[in-house]
């Protein structure tokens, strides 16, 4: 017997970009460190205090790293500590080397929680990318084109016992990592009836190439002329932009730049609340 | 839980014999000022050598997952914490379910600790693959169990084939020793 109940639902998202780029070469990495964890930590105070329920778990997935943000001989650990007393409340997991697929394990660490205490759980999830060196390559990328780097916020609410939470993860050689990411994205979106495609944005020649393969499945506009590539907040992204989005179910996926893919569905709550800022 | 068993070992040569080429990737820098922003993290006065590079590095992490995966039953996670590793891929083995990599174990170590599940595994790593790394080349795996009375770590963990390249953390002085790679032939003897 198939529950009735989705097991991921999507009941709030707003979405903000950050200056890019956020410093630049000979600035003083440490000041950026905390200038951007005061960004991150407000932002997700600000998105907590709606007067709903506490969150039961606080996570941050990134795709752009530095030790200065993760490694604990450098200034990780004040840098998590600086967004926990701007959040007032720490942070419960950070992800960093699934690159834009990091969402997803955070989906997945969610759901594997609610299954241990058997209850439904609500997860504040934010995606952060921002580089804090002042590294072009960081924004103007080799292979996704111009980048835009951000801070999403999403109340997520996930019950282990719910339908559609399985969440497909896999990798995959460069070769054919677009080819295998969009076929499985397609699939998941014929299996079941009305499921629209959210995707990452793509640069012309790719985003043309890419949904070729999705030929068949409707996919959201392609927002990469407007928002540049916005790593694991594509998807999101383009979820929060569609006026159509409350009370349907959507299929999303990121694909990473070593091969890493990961799709899952996502419904979005009849009521609930979308904000992206257009940059 | 009731039970805390710790094994912290300092990677001392290489752990596997056969020769790999390094395959650390260079960041895509764009223009020189990108060398003068990158400065910020490079480290190469750290006393610690690079004994392996990422795809080993990997292997290394995936053989303690799969040898504790398969000596004991764990019902929770195994928590990997390592920092950001450039532009070479996971294998599939840690991005499975049950594993989460992330940047501090700590909290969900006590999350899941406190959830009712038997067995929790929580790995450091502070293994160098890259002179612009941070670590101390130490490994270090603890097991917070609710079942195991006595400590089942040591006795899995010191049969393994890497183990010989490992020594315990007291007992592995911090080395310069630049061709300490030589000894892995001896490691498979």
């Amino acid at each position: 017997m198939s529950a009735s109940h989705p097991a991921i639902i999507l009941q709030r998202l707003s979405y903000a970009s950050l200056p890019t780029p956020f410093a630049v070469a000979g600035d003083d990495p440490v000041l950026t460190m905390r200038a951007l964890a005061a960004r991150v930590g407000n932002a997700a105070a600000d998105f907590a205090s709606d007067g709903a329920a506490p969150m039961d778990d606080y996570f941050i997935g990134s795709t752009l790293g530095s030790p200065y943000l993760s490694d604990r001989d450098s200034t990780g650990p004040e840098y998590r500590a600086l967004i926990g007393h701007h959040a007032k409340r720490q942070v419960d997991a950070s992800v960093n080397v699934y690159e834009c697929t990091n969402w997803a394990f955070l989906l997945r660490e969610g759901l594997a929680r609610s299954r241990a205490l058997g209850r439904p759980r609500r997860l504040l999830i934010q995606v952060v990318d921002c580089d804090v060196h002042g590294i072009e390559a960081a924004w103007r990328t080799r292979t996704y084109g111009n980048a835009r780097f951000g801070i999403l916020n999403m109340d997520v609410h996930v019950d282990a016992t719910g339908a559609d939470g399985d969440i497909a993860i896999d990798v995959a050689p460069l070769s054919v990592s677009m080819l295998k990411f969009g076929s499985r994205l397609r699939a998941r979106a014929l299996a079941r009836a009305e499921s629209v495609v959210s995707a990452p944005f793509f640069t012309e020649a790719t985003s043309r190439a890419f949904r070729r393969i999705l030929r068949d499945v409707e996919v959201l506009e392609e927002l990469h002329p407007e928002f540049g590539h916005c790593f694991g907040a594509d998807p999101w992204i383009g979820l929060g932009l569609r006026k159509e989005a409350r009370g349907r179910r959507h299929v999303l996926g990121s694909l990473a730049l070593n091969g890493y893919h990961a799709i899952s569905t996502i419904t979005v709550a009849s009521d609930a609340s979308l904000q992206v800022s257009r940059p | 839980m009731s039970y805390l068993y710790t094994w912290a070992q300092r990677l001392v040569h290489t752990p596997y014999p056969d020769p790999v080429e390094a395959d650390a990737v260079l960041m895509p820098y764009r223009t020189l000022t990108d060398y003068q922003a990158a400065e910020a993290f490079a480290l190469s006065a750290l006393p610690q050598p690079v004994l392996v590079g990422y795809f080993q590095y990997y292997r290394l992490l995936t053989d303690v997952i799969s040898l504790l995966q398969t000596s004991l039953a764990i019902d929770g996670p195994v928590l990997v914490e390592i920092s950001r590793p450039l532009g070479v891929a996971l294998p599939i083995g840690l991005m499975s379910e049950g594993v989460l990599v992330s940047d501090d174990t700590d909290p969900q170590a006590r999350w899941w600790s406190h959830a009712g599940v038997d067995r929790v595994v929580q790995i450091r790593s502070r293994i160098r693959r890259d002179l612009h790394e941070f670590g101390d080349n130490s490994l270090t795996v603890v097991l917070h169990s609710r079942v195991d009375a006595s400590d089942p770590l040591h006795d899995i963990l010191r049969r393994a084939p890497f183990a010989c390249a490992f020594r315990p953390l007291h007992h592995a002085a911090a080395t310069t020793e630049p061709s300490a790679a030589i000894h892995a032939m001896e490691c498979m003897q």
